[in-house]
C-alpha cells in the first residue's frame, strides 16, 4: 500500500498508538516494527517477503563470518559483496541484458533463446542491499560490534526507508535500534543503562508529513499531468518554449515527489523515535556539479563515494586514475536507478561533466565562476542538470535525441501549446527567490509551535482539505520507489 | 512554546485523520468506488458535508472566472506570437490561393470610396472604411471555408472509409492501456502525415464510474468545442468490471447482470451518439487477453458488448486478440521474424514498447490519408 493512502493513514494511526503503548520495552518495539516492515513487504507480494528474509539470513551468516576470523575476514567480505551485487543484478538487469544478449547471439547466427524469467522487482532491493553492504564494510573495518539477528533483520527491512531511502549508514542507524547500552566509569566500573526511546520533534514531523502530501500529492502530481507527460510522450509536436517548460517541469516534478517522499518517511520515522539522513539540500541552488552532488540524493551520492569511489581509489592515485575512478562512480549511479541505456547516458553525462569540472580547475588555477558571479555558476549548472534530466525521464535513448533534435529546431511554424513564455518567467523569478520560499516550512514549524495543541488538527484539516481538492485525482507513484 | 506528548499527538492524528475524511466525502466515496467497489465504510448521509465540497466547487468556479480573464490577457499575447510564426506560411498560402475572383469584388468596394475625392480628404474616415471592409472579407473567408470543412468531413464521414486529411484531429480516449499506446501513434500522425491527435487518456478511468471521471461527457464537450476533430479511437476496459451504483439506485448493480449491461451499453451508446452528432467516425479497440483468468473471461464479456454496440451504429470494432495471439492463451512475449519478443508486462494486463507499437499501427492501418 502507498504510504499516501487512507488505509496506511489509518494504519499507522493503530500502530503509533500501540508502539508508545510498549514504550517499556525497546525489544517489543522492534519486534513490532520487524512484523509491520515484513507485512508491508509482503502485502505487495509475498515473494519479496521471502526473498528478502533469506538474503537476510545470508548476509547474517557473513557477518558472523567476518566478526569471528581476523585472517580470512577480507576473503569473506569480498563474497558477501560479490554475492550482494550479483543478487542485485539477477533480478534488476536480467531482463534487460537478456534482449541485449538475444539480439547479439542472434546476429552472430546462434538460435540460442535465453529464458524470460518471470523475475519482478522485488521491493527495496536496491536499498537493501546499499544498507547491507554499509554494515559488512563496518563490521570488517570494526567500527561495529556485532548485533543480533533480529535487530540485523529489521535494519535492513525498516519500512519507512525501504521503499525508496534515504540510504541509511549502519554506524548511525543501528545504534538507534539499541534497547540497553553499557556505560563505562573512569573508575573501569560499567552500568548497563536500559534504553527508552522517545518521539522526536514532533512538530517538525507534521511539517514534512504535510509538506510532502503538498508536493507529491498536489504539486509533483499536477505538473507530470498537466505538462510533463503530454509534451515527453509527443515532443516534436511542441515549440521549443513548450518543450523547454516541460523540461524544467520534469526537473521540478521529481525534485517534488522524491524529496516529498524524503520528508513523509523522515517525519514517520521521527513519530517513531528514529533520525534518518538527510537526503536534500536546495540542489538546484548548487553553484557546480559538485555541489549539485552534495545537494541531491545525499544518501545515495555519500555511499557511491565512501563504498564505490574511495575502495577504487579515490583521488590518491593520481588526476588520471582520479577521473576514471569519478566516471566509473557516475555511471554505476546512473546504472542504479535501473536497467536502460538512458539510464547509463545520464550517469555517464554527469561522469563526463565532473571530470571537465575537476580538470577546468586543475587548469584555471584558485579561478573559480561561483565565486566570481555565482548566479551565473547556479544558472549554468541548473540547465547542465536539466539536459541530463532529458535522458533520465525519455522512455529510451532515441526518445532522448528526438527530443533535443525538437528543442533545437521547433521554433517556427508551430503553436505554443503552454502559456511558456509566462511560465518561463514566473519560474525564473522562483529561481531568484528561492533561499526565502526555502524557509517557509521551518517558519510554519516554528508558527505551530506557539498554537494550542487543541487547534493543531483543524489548521491541517483546513490545508489538506485544499489541497486534496485542488489536485488531480489518484494516488501518486514514488518515482524513486521503482529504481 | 508548547511541547506534544503521546496523548496529544494520537488525539492530533486521529482528530485529522477522521476530519479530513468527513470533510473530503466525495473524493472518499469515490477512491473508495474505484478500488474496493462498494460504499465507502466512512460514508456520511449528510447533506451539510456533500455541501462542503460542492461549495468549494462553486468558489472555485469563480476562481476559475477570474483565471479566464488573465488567460484572455495572456492569449492575446499568445496570439501576437503565434500570428508572427504563422505570417511567413499564410504569405505562402496566399500565393497558391485563386484571387481572381476576390481582387474583382475588393475593387468593386473599393471604388466607391476611391472615386468620392472629397471623401479623400479626411484620411481617418478612408482608412476605417477600409479595415471595416477587409475585417468583412476576411469573415467571410471563414465562414466559406468552414463551410467546406464541414461539408468535407460529412462527404468523409458517410464513405466506408476512414479518411482523414493534414491538420485534422485524432481524438484518442481510453485509460493506461491506450496511454502507452497513443503517443506511438501520435508521433507517426504528426511527423509523416500532418495530423494533429488529442490525447485525453487517464489511467484509472472507464465506463463504470462517472463520479471518478465522465467518459460520455468528456467526449461530448471535446467534440463540441473542436471541430477539427475527425476520428475518435476509444481503449479502455480493464477499469470496469465491478459492481457500480446506477445514479437514483439504493443498492450496487450487481457486474453482468442485466441492469448493469443496459447501463453500460447505454454509456458506449451514448459516445457513439456523440461521434455520429459530429461526424466523427469511431475505432473502438477490444482488449487483448489477459494474464488472470477473471479479468480474461470479464474482457471477453466486455468485448462482446463494445463489440455488438459499436457494430449496431455502424462504426469499426477492432479486436486485439489476434495481434497478440491470444487463441494460443495468453503469453507476455510473441514469435515475430523468429525472435522472441515481449510485448505485455509483468502484470499480464499493459503493454510492452513493443506491444504499445504494434496496437499504433493497427490503428493507423485503419486511417485513410488524403491531402
Amino acid at each position: 500500500m502507498s504510504y499516501l493512502s487512507i488505509e496506511f493513514s489509518l494504519f499507522f494511526i493503530a500502530l503509533f498508538f500501540i508502539y508508545w503503548g510498549l514504550r517499556s520495552s525497546v525489544r517489543l518495539q522492534n519486534l513490532l516494527l520487524l512484523v509491520v516492515s515484513y507485512f508491508i513487504v509482503g502485502l505487495l507480494n509475498i515473494n519479496f517477503a521471502y526473498l528478502l528474509f533469506g538474503y537476510t539470513l545470508i548476509n547474517f551468516g557473513f557477518a558472523k563470518a567476518i566478526v569471528r576470523s581476523e585472517s580470512k575476514k577480507k576473503l569473506v567480505c569480498i563474497c558477501a559483496m560479490i554475492f550482494s551485487v550479483i543478487n542485485l543484478a539477477i533480478f534488476k538487469y536480467f531482463d534487460f541484458f537478456r534482449g541485449e544478449l538475444q539480439a547479439i547471439f542472434h546476429t552472430i547466427g546462434i538460435e540460442f533463446y535465453l529464458p524470460t524469467a518471470e523475475l519482478l522487482l522485488p521491493i527495496g532491493i536496491s536499498f537493501y542491499t546499499f544498507h547491507c553492504i554499509s554494515y559488512l564494510v563496518s563490521l570488517y573495518k570494526k567500527e561495529m560490534e556485532l548485533v543480533s539477528f533480529w535487530d540485523f533483520a529489521l535494519f535492513l527491512s525498516f519500512f519507512p526507508s525501504i521503499i525508496a531511502g534515504p540510504i541509511n549508514r549502519a554506524k548511525n542507524f543501528i545504534p538507534q535500534l539499541e534497547s540497553s547500552c553499557t556505560i563505562m566509569f573512569a573508575n573501569a566500573q560499567e552500568k548497563k543503562v536500559i534504553l527508552e526511546r522517545k518521539i522526536l520533534e514532533p512538530y517538525k514531523a507534521f511539517t514534512l508529513i504535510l509538506l510532502a502530501i503538498i508536493k507529491v500529492y498536489w504539486l509533483s502530481s499536477a505538473i507530470e499531468q498537466f505538462c510533463v507527460n503530454p509534451i515527453f510522450n509527443n515532443p516534436m509536436e511542441y515549440h521549443t518554449l513548450d518543450l523547454l517548460l516541460g523540461i524544467y517541469a520534469y526537473a521540478i516534478q521529481i525534485y517534488l515527489n522524491f524529496s516529498g517522499y524524503t520528508d513523509l518517511v523522515t517525519g514517520i520515522a521521527l513519530l517513531l523515535g528514529f533520525r534518518l539522513p538527510i537526503n536534500f539540500n536546495l540542489p538546484y541552488l548548487a553553484y557546480n556539479l559538485r555541489d549539485f552532488w552534495h545537494r541531491w540524493h545525499i544518501s545515495l551520492s555519500t555511499w557511491i563515494r565512501d563504498y564505490l569511489y574511495f575502495p577504487l581509489g579515490g583521488s590518491r592515485c593520481g588526476v588520471i586514475r582520479a577521473q576514471i575512478n569519478v566516471f566509473i562512480a557516475m555511471l554505476l549511479s546512473g546504472l542504479w536507478h535501473g536497467a536502460g541505456l538512458n539510464f547509463i547516458v545520464w550517469g555517464g553525462l554527469h561522469g563526463l561533466g565532473m571530470i571537465f569540472l575537476n580538470l577546468s580547475d586543475y587548469c584555471l588555477g584558485s579561478w573559480r565562476l561561483h565565486l566570481k558571479c555565482s548566479f551565473i555558476a547556479k544558472l549554468f549548472t541548473f540547465h547542465f542538470i536539466c539536459l541530463t534530466w532529458i535522458f533520465f525521464r525519455s522512455d529510451s535513448l532515441h526518445e532522448s535525441f528526438d527530443f533535443i533534435d525538437a528543442l533545437f529546431t521547433n521554433y517556427h511554424f508551430i503553436k505554443l501549446q503552454f502559456n511558456s513564455l509566462i511560465w518561463i518567467a514566473l519560474l525564473f523569478i522562483l529561481f531568484v527567490t528561492y533561499q526565502f520560499w526555502s524557509k517557509i516550512p521551518s517558519y510554519f514549524t516554528i508558527c505551530l509551535t506557539k498554537i494550542h495543541w487543541f487547534f493543531i488538527p483543524f489548521i491541517f484539516i483546513l490545508i489538506l482539505f485544499f489541497v486534496v481538492d485542488f489536485a488531480p485525482s489518484g494516488i501518486p507513484l514514488f518515482i524513486y520507489g521503482g529504481f | 512554546m508548547h511541547s506534544l506528548n503521546f496523548w496529544k499527538i494520537t488525539y492530533i492524528l486521529l482528530i485529522t485523520f477522521f476530519g479530513i475524511l468527513l470533510v473530503l466525502q466525495k473524493s472518499v466515496d469515490i477512491y473508495w468506488d474505484q478500488t474496493y467497489h462498494k460504499l465507502s465504510p466512512f460514508h456520511v448521509d449528510n447533506k451539510k458535508f456533500k455541501l462542503i465540497q460542492k461549495n468549494t466547487d462553486y468558489s472555485y468556479e469563480k476562481l476559475e472566472a477570474a483565471k479566464e480573464k488573465i488567460y484572455q490577457w495572456n492569449q492575446i499575447v499568445q496570439n501576437e506570437i503565434n500570428q508572427k510564426l504563422f505570417a511567413q506560411k499564410r504569405v505562402r498560402q496566399n500565393n497558391s490561393r485563386d484571387l481572381s475572383s476576390q481582387n474583382q469584388a475588393d475593387k468593386k468596394l473599393l471604388k466607391p470610396v476611391e472615386v468620392d475625392a472629397e471623401k479623400k480628404k479626411n484620411n481617418s474616415t478612408q482608412s476605417a472604411v477600409q479595415s471595416t471592409q477587409h475585417q468583412i472579407l476576411e469573415l467571410a473567408e471563414q465562414i466559406k471555408s468552414a463551410y467546406m470543412n464541414l461539408w468535407q468531413k460529412k462527404q468523409d464521414y458517410f464513405s466506408d472509409k476512414i479518411i482523414i486529411r493534414p491538420d485534422e484531429t485524432v481524438f484518442f480516449a481510453g485509460d493506461s492501456l491506450m496511454q502507452g499506446v497513443a503517443p506511438h501513434a501520435m508521433r507517426i500522425l504528426h511527423k509523416s502525415y500532418h495530423v494533429n491527435s488529442l490525447d485525453l487518456s487517464k489511467q484509472s478511468t472507464g465506463l463504470s464510474y462517472p463520479k471518478a471521471f465522465d467518459w460520455p461527457a468528456e467526449i461530448e464537450t471535446i467534440l463540441n468545442n473542436d471541430d477539427s476533430i475527425k476520428v475518435l479511437a476509444v481503449f479502455l476496459g480493464p477499469n470496469d468490471p465491478w459492481n457500480f451504483l446506477i445514479h437514483g439506485n439504493k443498492n450496487y448493480s450487481k457486474f453482468k447482470s442485466k441492469e448493469w449491461e443496459d447501463e453500460y451499453s447505454s454509456r458506449i451508446e451514448r459516445i457513439l451518439i456523440a461521434a455520429k452528432n459530429h461526424f466523427v467516425k469511431v475505432i473502438w479497440l477490444g482488449v487483448p487477453c489477459m494474464k488472470k483468468r477473471k479479468l480474461d473471461q470479464d474482457m471477453i464479456y466486455l468485448n462482446s458488448i463494445y463489440q455488438s454496440e459499436v457494430e449496431k451504429l455502424n462504426q469499426r470494432y477492432l479486436s486485439t486478440a489476434d495481434l497478440f495471439r491470444c487463441e494460443n492463451g495468453f503469453s507476455d512475449t510473441i514469435l515475430i521474424d523468429e525472435i522472441q519478443n515481449k510485448v505485455r508486462t509483468r502484470d499480464g494486463i499493459h503493454f510492452e514498447a513493443n506491444g504499445q507499437k504494434m496496437v499504433a499501427d493497427l490503428i493507423l492501418q485503419q486511417l485513410i490519408f488524403k491531402g
